[in-house]
């Protein structure tokens, strides 16, 4: 009986396991369709949306090798920006009193806010962003001295 | 497509420093060319991994074509040597039709994990957050430094990071895309690995259906190529798989050249994740046990080839002052609620047929309905797959920030192949192929075992 009881499951299991190959295939049919003719950074864009075109926009207006402070308060933001921005060293407050305290502590190259509105003084306006899709923005101090 | 067929090439490479490596030092002589490939990738990734970390650590430049030529030489002084003796003869057996069925099925759910994987860039937080961020650092760094390992937020072993950064300095660029193809790779030979073991022992068709039983499997095919691609789970349970597989290889003929390979192994399962440590020790204590039962002594030095990359690894982590380490974000908190979540959110994960079929419902069962100790290979399998589950269990009982719901089936994923091994086991001994060849499923396909 118990072997027959996993005899059964084992069938059960091959039945269900060539209906997954049937299902994944079709699925990738559609991953295909989605994915395939897309580049690399409207890849991206679909994966993590207006934070990787920030990045992609933060890239473009600091040097290789800044120190850059980011006010966000999204976590994500940070992990994502020490990815993307290497070897831009990254910093994150992700509130104001953290993003005071930063700045009393340390002079950076940049101060990047993103999705957030604060004062920067000793830092003046770089570049500012904002979303063709959403209601994103940003902007970019860069330090005075 | 250049960076794609480089990366194949790359792939290709490793695999083959760590076939020449296994041929020339015999340490797995009577076994098939097939099952010696499905060792051979994980060898290799061993090695490399290690040569980029032994070049770091002596200054020594991480140019291309200082870490190709070594092994190169290898090869070539590996193929002439045995010019006589080794042939390339991968006998392609006669298949019936069912035979044909199940390879194509398993053909289906590789390409399919192939293509996707190659589909898109790296989209998994931890795949980018840790261990192709340190593919990423090491490669433009050219080196690895603590001060970057420190800015990472990360003390995670590094190999998983350094065959990453291994790919990048063959490509001589970071593409995130065409990087997965390692991670599809473990996938890829642990299916041919896993399918070498079965054939050796119960033949073809056998092996064929465990082989698609196991790849087929949703999650695997995530890890392999879905969006869970990138991530170290499915290298860990490959690793954790090979151990195991030259566990048994040794246990039953003390062979010491297979504890070897077998101490290189749990040396480089260390070094993927923590979570190979425990089961290095639990695998460490049963070769200990066999060790003193037949007095074997002389085999207590394999110990060594595992220990000194454990003790490397922590040493270099607490000479640079690793900040960032993992109980230093996770206190030791115990709570009853937590404990209770502990066990019902990974037993949930366990009949999740979605993810996992019927691998851990038929698991289980057989567990509380057959004599699982009943004989050594069975006693051994189960007593790896669950010392480790519980040893998960306790890690969720004991740290904070540290959610079951989120990991659970990535862990799980470490044990499948062994849970898998047992399973196939189990049908074989209770004669079930057999059965299954009569059952109204194959009947009228004559299925021959």
């Amino acid at each position: 009986m118990k072997n027959k009881i996993l005899l059964s499951i084992i069938s059960i299991w091959i039945i269900l396991a060539v209906f997954g190959v049937a299902y994944n295939c079709v699925k990738s049919v559609a991953e295909i369709k989605t994915w395939a003719f897309l580049s690399d950074a409207q890849k991206k864009e679909m994966l993590f949306g207006d934070l990787y075109d920030f990045l992609v926009f933060i890239e473009k207006h600091t040097n290789k090798n800044a120190h850059i402070l980011i006010f966000s308060k999204d976590v994500r933001t940070f992990y994502y920006s020490i990815y993307n921005l290497y070897p831009r060293i990254i910093s994150v407050a992700t509130n104001k009193q953290d993003l005071a305290k930063s700045l009393a502590k340390t002079k950076y190259d940049y101060v990047v806010l993103y999705d957030q509105n604060a004062s920067v003084s000793g830092y003046k306006l770089e570049a500012s962003y904002s979303s063709k899709l959403t209601k994103d923005f940003g902007g970019i101090y860069k330090n005075n001295d | 497509m250049i960076d794609l067929f480089i990366v194949i090439l790359s792939v290709i490479f490793i695999t083959g420093i760590g076939f020449s490596v296994i041929k020339w030092l015999k340490l797995l002589s009577g076994k098939d060319n097939l099952l010696t490939l499905g060792y051979s990738y994980g060898l290799g990734v061993g090695l490399i991994s290690f040569q980029l970390y032994l070049y770091s650590r002596l200054n020594v430049s991480w140019d291309k074509y200082l870490l190709i030529v070594p092994w190169g030489l290898l090869m070539i002084l590996f193929a002439f040597l045995n010019k006589k003796r080794f042939k390339f003869n991968f006998k392609i057996p006669k298949l019936g039709k069912i035979q044909y069925s199940l390879l194509a099925l398993i053909l289906l759910a590789v390409s399919y994990t192939l293509l996707e994987a190659l589909l898109r860039p790296v989209s998994v937080w931890d795949a980018w957050a840790i261990w192709l961020m340190k593919s990423k650092v090491f490669f433009i760094d050219g080196k690895i430094m603590p001060s970057t390992l420190n800015y990472v937020r990360s003390d995670y072993p590094l190999v998983i990071g350094l065959l990453g950064t291994f790919i990048y300095l063959m490509l001589g660029k970071v593409n995130d895309t065409v990087v997965l193809f390692a991670s599809f790779s473990f996938y890829l030979f642990l299916g041919i690995l896993f399918f070498g073991i079965i054939k050796e022992r119960f033949g073809i068709t056998y092996a064929l259906l465990a082989t698609f039983l196991l790849l087929a499997v949703q999650n695997l095919i995530r890890h392999g190529g879905r969006l869970e691609v990138g991530q170290a789970d499915l290298a860990l349970g490959y690793y954790f798989f090979i151990c195991l597989s030259l566990l048994l290889s040794y246990l039953k003929n003390n062979n010491f050249k297979i504890l070897i390979l077998l101490s290189v192994f749990m040396g480089i399962t260390t070094l993927i994740k923590f979570e190979g440590i425990p089961f290095v020790l639990v695998l460490e204590a049963v070769i200990l046990y066999r060790i003193f039962t037949k007095k074997l002594y002389q085999h207590l030095i394999s110990m060594l080839l595992w220990i000194i990359p454990v003790v490397d690894w922590q040493m270099y982590k607490m000479t640079n002052h690793f900040i960032y380490t993992y109980f230093s974000g996770r206190p030791i908190v115990v709570s009853t609620s937590k404990t209770i979540n502990a066990f019902w959110i990974t037993f949930l994960e366990l009949i999740n047929v979605k993810s996992w079929n019927l691998l851990w419902i038929t698991y289980l069962y057989s567990l509380f309905t057959f004599k699982i100790f009943r004989n050594r290979e069975f006693i051994i399998v189960n007593f790896m797959v669950l010392s480790q589950l519980a040893v998960y269990i306790l890690i969720y009982i004991l740290t904070l920030n540290n959610a079951p719901e989120s990991t659970i089936e990535r862990l799980l994923t470490h044990l499948a192949p062994m849970a898998m091994l047992y399973l196939v086991l189990l049908a074989a001994e209770k004669n079930l192929k057999t059965k299954i060849n009569r059952s109204i499923l194959f009947r009228h396909l004559r299925w021959k075992v």
